[in-house]
């Protein structure tokens, strides 16, 4: 066989594989076979091997502990997010009648002029970190689907597709019961609020675990981009954090001024009535959303940091 | 022993077929490269590995830190096996003796049993 043929049996096995032991394998070839052709049972050796390395790289990740760190804190900080986002539509609905609380005092913070500014504060935290993790997650997609190869990039391809395939379903659910429950007469009743709210949680953790894997993905692959990853990371730890404070000092101004608006039916939704489950549902999934996010930027950092010791 | 055609002790080496062990086993004489592995383990075990199953072995025994490469020589580069390969090694070695150990007095056993019927008595 061919020095040709030979090279092209190489080409069975991953690129990184080939850089690092292609020479050395060429040159066993060469030594065992040096006029003759390799043979059918030599080839077959090659190509199944070959395969057997592309699997390996695509499902496993032997010594890869830093990288697998790096991509498990970016998805921390996904979930992390992703819990802001539920705290915080949460607390919008919360929010809705807060300026409309009758003002018993001003209290503390300004009464409802000083959460109206919290408010504010909350929504540019909001809109910064969901620039920001919108930000990371195209810089992903975008990383992953350049450097990933072969059957890596379909399963990146197949990720955002059962993503955007679960939001199209869901979201037609969505539509159709808030349909039925606009329709005069007709209520979607407790089922039907209850299969809206599974909807809704079935979007997210698509959307989210689709997010997650291709972060890992994106971040396990190069290390280029990761500075900036990082930078981001922490932008959004930072943004959540704050969020939270907001959140606080804007509860806190609210029930200083309308004492009786956080714990009454005002603040209750379509589905809980009784205001304090609302707000302690919130207040956890924000505190649990802006811890996460730390731990994950911190991981993220903490294994970029790790790398660059390594390589070095 | 080859079970099918009454084989001999060659041929019980010859149908060894774990390429890590035998790549350590091999390792733990001297540093040898890619050739000088398959020539050698071909002559210690009666088996010759496949350039794609030798390379294999190799990838994944350097991934684990049991072996270690050294500096090429042309394009030829020399393994060496590492303090962590060794000690896999020894506790390799040790479980196939174990193994062998039982199964020398099962055998034992058996011939005994044969000998006892051949000669009339009952163990």
């Amino acid at each position: 066989m061919s020095s040709v043929s030979r090279r092209a049996l190489l080409h069975a096995y991953p690129r990184r594989w080939r850089e690092r032991y292609g020479d050395e394998l060429l040159g066993l070839l060469d030594e065992d076979h040096p006029e003759t052709a390799l043979g059918i049972a030599a080839s077959a050796d090659l190509f199944v091997g070959g395969l057997t390395e592309r699997a390996t790289s695509v499902f496993g990740v032997p010594g890869r502990a830093a990288d697998s760190a790096a991509g498990s804190g970016f998805g921390l900080l996904a979930w992390g997010w992703c819990l802001v986002v539920l705290g915080g539509v949460s607390l919008a609905k919360v929010a809705e009648h807060a300026s409309q609380a009758p003002q018993t005092s001003p209290g503390i913070l300004g009464g409802v002029r000083g959460a109206s500014v919290a408010f504010d504060v909350i929504q540019w935290c909001a809109v910064v970190g969901s620039v920001c993790v919108v930000v990371l997650a195209a810089l992903a997609l975008l990383v992953a689907l350049r450097t990933a190869r072969g059957a890596q990039r379909g399963r990146i391809l197949a990720r955002g597709a059962f993503a955007g395939g679960a939001i199209v379903v869901a979201a037609g659910f969505l539509v159709l019961v808030a349909h039925a429950a606009s329709v005069p007469g007709q209520h979607i009743g407790p089922a039907g609020q209850t299969a809206w709210v599974l909807a809704a949680a079935a979007i997210g953790s698509a959307v989210f675990a689709s997010l997650t894997r291709v972060l890992v993905a994106a971040f396990d692959a190069v290390a280029p981009p990761r500075g900036l990853g990082v930078a981001l990371a922490w932008v959004v730890a930072a943004s959540t954090t704050m969020l939270v404070a907001a959140t606080s000092a804007w509860g806190a101004a609210i029930a200083a001024a309308s004492p009786r608006f956080l714990t009454g039916p005002a603040a209750g939704t379509t589905f809980v009535n009784d205001g304090r489950t609302v707000i302690v549902v919130t207040s956890t999934a924000l505190v649990a959303g802006a811890v996460l996010s730390v731990l994950g930027a911190w991981r993220a950092a903490g294994s970029s940091t790790h790398r660059t010791a390594s390589a070095s | 022993m080859d079970l099918t055609t009454g084989g001999t002790a060659a041929t019980l080496r010859g149908r060894q077929n774990d390429p890590p062990l035998l790549i350590l086993l091999s390792l733990a004489e001297s540093d040898k490269h890619g050739h000088a592995l398959a020539a050698d383990i071909e002559q210690m075990a009666g088996v010759r590995l496949g350039p794609g199953t030798l390379y294999g072995a190799i990838t994944r025994l350097e991934e684990r830190g049991l072996i270690e490469p050294l500096a090429p020589d042309g394009r030829r580069r020399p393994y060496r096996l590492t303090e962590t390969g060794l000690a896999a090694l020894h506790a390799e070695v040790a479980e196939l003796r174990q193994l062998a150990d039982a199964g020398s007095a099962r055998v034992a056993a058996a011939q005994n049993r044969r000998a006892y019927r051949a000669m009339g008595w009952t163990a």
